[in-house]
Order: C-alpha cells, then structure tokens, then sequence
C-alpha cells in the first residue's frame, strides 16, 4: 500500500523548486497544498500537538494564525480543561470528549516565592484560557497581606496563604503562556463571567480561603471588569455584602451579571469551630444601567435547608428563545436547577453512580452537557521491570447529563493523571474551539 | 416520477413544447420531452480521459454524482449525438474507479449503510498515489460524497497514528527539523513517536 515515489499527478500544480525547497513547502507529498490544508484542518483540535511535530511544514502551517482562524470558523470542538494542582507546578490537561484525546499543556510561569495557587478561575476568552486570581502561600503573599489588611480581619492570623492579583492567559494557538495585567484586588473562589460577544470578564466578590484549610480566609466586596483588547482592569461598583465562593454568570441577554451564592460572615461553633454563614441570595448587577447591584430575595425557604454545591451555568444556544441560561447545582449526587421566576431551586436529576469512598465530583458544562466527573487511582502494586511510567494511569469516570433530552450518558476514559487527584478542588472549565 | 406528477408536467409541456438543440429552440413533441426530463435509463455520455481514452457511462449516473457534468448537462453545452466531455485532468485509471464508485452507488442507493460502507473501503484499499489521484479526480468533477469519503479516509489516516507512521504513510522523506529539535521533540513527547 506504501508507494515509493511521490510523483505528482496530472494536474496537480507544484512550485517550480529544487527538490529540498519543494520538500519543506509540501504538506502532504503528492497532493497541492490547498488540498493538504484542508486536510489537515480537518484532524480534531486534540491531535494539533502531535502532528504539529512530524515535519517542520506542518507545524507551520497548524500554528499560523490564519489557519487557525479557519479552523476556528469550520469546526467547533468542544474541550474540558483540567487543572488538577497548582498550574506551575502540575500540567494541566486538555480533554476532547468527542475524540477521547488527551493533550498536556504547558505548565504556568512559576514565581519562584510562591506555591500552592488553587480557588483560582480558568475562563475561556475566544481561544485563549485566562487564568485569575487564586489562593498561595509564599514569601511574597506578606506584601499581599499588607494590601489587603485594610479590607478585612484576619480569622486565623497564623495562615501565611493569601489571595493573588496575577492574570495569566494561555493561547491554545501556539500553547504559551503570557502575563497580562494584574487584577485591582486580589482574590480567590469569586464570581467571574464572561460578556458574551465583547471580550470583557466581570469579578466580584472573592477571597483567600485556600483548600488546605477549610474555613477562614477572607472575603472581600470589590468588583471589577477586564477589557481584554486593552488589557485593562476598571474598577466597577463593588458588591453590597462582602462574598466568597460565589458563581458568576451572565444573564438576561448580556444585560446582567449574577453573583450568586457563596458565604460571607462567619460565625464558630462553641466559640472555637469556624461555619460558614452561606449566601441564602444573588447579587444581579444591571451591566447597561448605572451599574448598581440589587439584591434578589432568598432562594431558599424558610426551614428549608440551604444547599451549597457547586453550581454551574449551561449558556443558551442560539436557537434558545430563553435570555436566560441554565444554572444547576449539584449537591451530592443530586442535580437542582434554578428557577428564575420563582427564584427557587427544583429538583432536577440525581446521578446514577455515586461517587466511590464517599469522595467529591467535579462538575463542569460542556457543550451544552453537565459533565460530572470522578477520578479513580489505583496504584498498581505488582510493578514489574516492563511497567513504565504512563502505564500506571489513572481513570476518569464521566456521567454527563443532558437538560434537554433529561438523559444521562457516561464515559471511560484512562487520563494522564498517574497520582490521585482531588477532583473536588481541582479547578475544571470548557473551551470551544 | 408518480403518475400524476407525469400528467402535470406533460400537460405543461404540451403548452411549452420546446427544446434546446444546439442552441436553437426547437418545437418537439410532448412524449420525447419527458422522456429526456425522466432521463431514459440507456441514455449514455462519453467521458474522455487525459489519455484519449473513451469512457461510456450512463448519463443519469454521472449527473446525480458530479456537479461538473451535471451543469454541463443542464445547461446543453453537451450535444448526446456528437460531443464527449473531455477531462485532462483525470487519467483512464482514474476515471475508471471514479465511474465505477458512481454506478455502484447509484445502483445500490437503497442497500444498507453497512453494506455500502463495506464495499466503500475495499473501494479505497489503494495506493497513496491512486488515493491522491482519486481525491484529484473527485474535487475536479466535484462528487461530494466521493470526496468526503476520501477525506475522511486520509484524516484517519492521520488521526491515531504515531509520528514515524505518520512520516512513513505519506512519504515524508524530510521532515525538515533539526537534528538536535528533533531530540528534543522526541525527548519531551516519547509516546508521540
């Protein structure tokens, strides 16, 4: 089936050119280089990273902006973004569900004085995945301290862990890592959302609890707005209560930001175990009015028992009539969705599979899909002297749900992951390319 | 073509009975008009390759599958009785398997898509070089499903493999790094190559 020379058909146009020229322009040896353009444009997003490295021409080509921007028109991949530790530290990985294809990313720009980075946000912005905020601990998280101790009290003045201003944007182009502008304030698990069609990201809320402690940490009110084109933070009217771990998204048309959730105060129990007093409501800011937060009345009823999973948002396609998108939240292995008109939470679906060892899921929307994930390590004891390191894979359980055919579907697939990863703090978002 | 289909479009005709023939408009009879709009099944066109070799193929094949032949058809630039359309950018092998891929599928419409899919693969089980020359032939005279087929055919042929398959199936001789980026690449992604 392997032919020996590429001689080129009749027809075919080839640039006039000494045989070693000829070889580093061609795509593929014996068809025109529209034709192998096209081919290649079709390969799924996932196997980019691999085929970029077969020859130099390929790599050209795969990475050249105006490829990719007809890529970008002609396919829509759907991709999951995993960020399981510190992204300096560990790589994070892409997952392309469809193809069930794994990619690496590169690891972030590590600051040599701090470590630990979680609670921090991945949003998609075009092709690019912009990483904000967060929670650290460090040598330089003193000077944080110092710039944020006019905001709040200190619960726990032993923590050395503090939120972090930094922005980093990876471009899934060329899979580089940038700097971009720093945010006003510093924070981790706040409110973040995208206002579709203007490359602008909203914060609000946030603060510094990290994963390694259960509670403390602070949390603050400010809220501002990125200009992406301009690399720019401004400064927009802050929340009115101060809030932690709340869900962002963007609703009725553009028109408003949510922050939804989250906790504010504390209070200890027997004056010694800190609880969180969870947000019973939203905060709705109106985006094109005068810029004012109102706040929308409690979602839960009094005696009902406030849930605080981790809550999601499914957008509109644009053959929704809707204005307003999905929220959902799972609460153990139960899914509630979010009533806008009646401001209550229903009882949407439960998830077929527990979870083992009475562990976490991670939740993530992709592609219109709640995607619930459970990650399983076994570690293989009985190595031999033939095992090698990417045999001792980990696997990643997906249950994915549907909210409009309401059906539940599943996936297996072995992921990169060779040590046990906590998929409750891993930070997980979606990309669609 | 329904029966009552059939009666409306002869009573249109008997009111319209005209024909293009070699550019000029012709009165004809009803009954022959819609015998060349069904499209009598022995109706035949002359395809003629590179090599000036002639191909006979039914004509109602050929126009289902190739928008090319097709136009030309429609618009009576071909003339059944003297002209054969001429393709120089096909050779006679090509053109061969090209015409042999549109009869069966035109004749086998109705199979089961298991079967089709099955003869489709046997049908593409050849060299790289009479792949390109097929994908060639199928984007000039433009046959859709030919071509998606044969793209979707190279795509997997890209899709799962290592590397060095990758280099060997399309005959990538020089792969244009250097030698020591080529080290590298093979150091940092192993389970590439």
């Amino acid at each position: 089936m392997i032919d020996t020379t590429p001689e080129s058909p009749p027809g075919a146009r080839q640039p006039p050119s000494t045989a070693r020229e000829q070889q580093s322009l061609t795509l593929i040896p014996g068809l025109p280089n529209d034709v192998g353009s096209l081919i290649l444009s079709m390969v799924p997003y996932s196997h980019h990273a691999r085929i970029k490295q077969t020859c130099k021409s390929w790599n050209r080509v795969l990475s050249s902006k105006p490829f990719f921007s007809t890529f970008l028109h002609r396919r829509r991949n759907h991709l999951l973004c995993i960020f399981p530790q510190d992204p300096s530290i560990a790589s994070p990985f892409l997952f392309d569900p469809q193809n069930h294809a794994w990619c690496p990313l590169p690891p972030m720009p590590c600051n040599p004085q701090v470590y630990g980075l979680c609670n921090f946000a991945a949003v998609p912005l075009g092709h690019h995945l912009y990483v904000l905020g967060g929670s650290l601990f460090g040598i330089g998280s003193f000077l944080a301290i110092t710039i944020s101790l006019p905001l709040l009290p200190w619960l726990f003045p032993s923590d050395h862990h503090s939120p972090s201003f930094a922005t980093f944007r990876l471009s899934l182009r060329d899979f580089t890592w940038r700097p971009r502008a720093p945010m006003l304030s510093p924070r981790g698990s706040f409110a973040c959302a995208v206002v579709p069609r203007s490359g602008q990201i909203l914060v609000a809320g946030g603060g510094s609890r990290h994963t390694m402690f259960a509670a403390a940490g602070t949390r603050i009110r400010a809220a501002e707005r990125y200009d992406a084109r301009r690399d720019r933070w401004y400064p927009i009217e802050g929340l009115p209560g101060f809030r932690a771990g709340c869900v962002g998204f963007v609703s009725g048309g553009g028109r408003e930001f949510w922050a939804m959730g989250g906790y504010g105060a504390s209070r200890t129990i027997s004056g010694v175990f800190p609880v969180d007093e969870y947000y019973r409501d939203a905060a709705v800011m109106e985006l094109d009015g005068d810029g004012g937060w109102r706040e929308i009345g409690d979602m839960w009823g009094d005696g009902e028992r406030v849930r605080a999973g981790k809550i999601v948002v499914v957008e509109n396609d644009d053959d929704d009539k809707s204005d307003y998108p999905g929220v959902y939240m799972l609460d153990g292995d139960e899914i509630l969705r979010y009533d806008m008109s009646t401001n209550r939470w229903l009882c949407e679906s439960r998830v077929p599979r527990k979870a083992p060892y009475n562990s976490s899921f991670g939740v993530v929307v992709v592609n219109g899909e709640l995607y619930v994930l459970t990650h399983l390590c076994i570690v293989d004891m009985t190595e031999t002297r033939r095992s090698r390191q990417h045999r001792r894979a980990g696997t990643l359980y997906i249950q994915i749900y549907n909210p409009k055919k309401k059906t539940w579907r599943s996936l297996v697939t072995k992921s990169p992951f060779s040590y046990p990863i906590d998929i409750n703090t891993t930070v997980l978002s979606s990309i669609c390319l | 073509m329904t029966q009552l289909d059939r009666l409306s479009v002869y009573h249109w005709l008997n009111a319209w009975c005209i024909k293009p023939v070699g550019g000029a408009l012709v009165r004809q009879e009803p009954e022959y008009i819609l015998l060349a709009l069904m499209g009598s099944p022995l109706k035949k066109i002359m395809l003629c390759s590179s090599e000036k070799e002639i191909f006979s193929v039914e004509e109602q094949v050929m126009v289902q599958h190739s928008v090319i032949i097709n136009n030309m058809i429609e618009d009576g630039s071909y003339n059944h009785e003297e002209s054969k359309i001429p393709l120089d950018c096909v050779d006679s092998k090509t053109l061969k398997k090209v015409i042999d891929y549109c009869t069966h599928h035109t004749h086998h419409h109705n199979d089961n898509q298991e079967d089709l899919e099955a003869w489709d693969a046997q049908f593409l089980n050849v060299d790289s070089n009479g792949l390109y020359d097929l994908l060639m032939a199928a984007n000039y005279l433009e046959i859709r499903n030919l071509l998606d087929l044969i793209y979707g055919t190279i795509k997997n042929m890209i899709k799962g493999k290592k590397i060095d398959e990758i280099r060997r199936i399309f005959n990538i001789k020089d792969h244009g790094f250097t030698p020591e980026e080529e080290e590298q690449n093979r150091k940092e992604y192993p389970h590439f190559y």
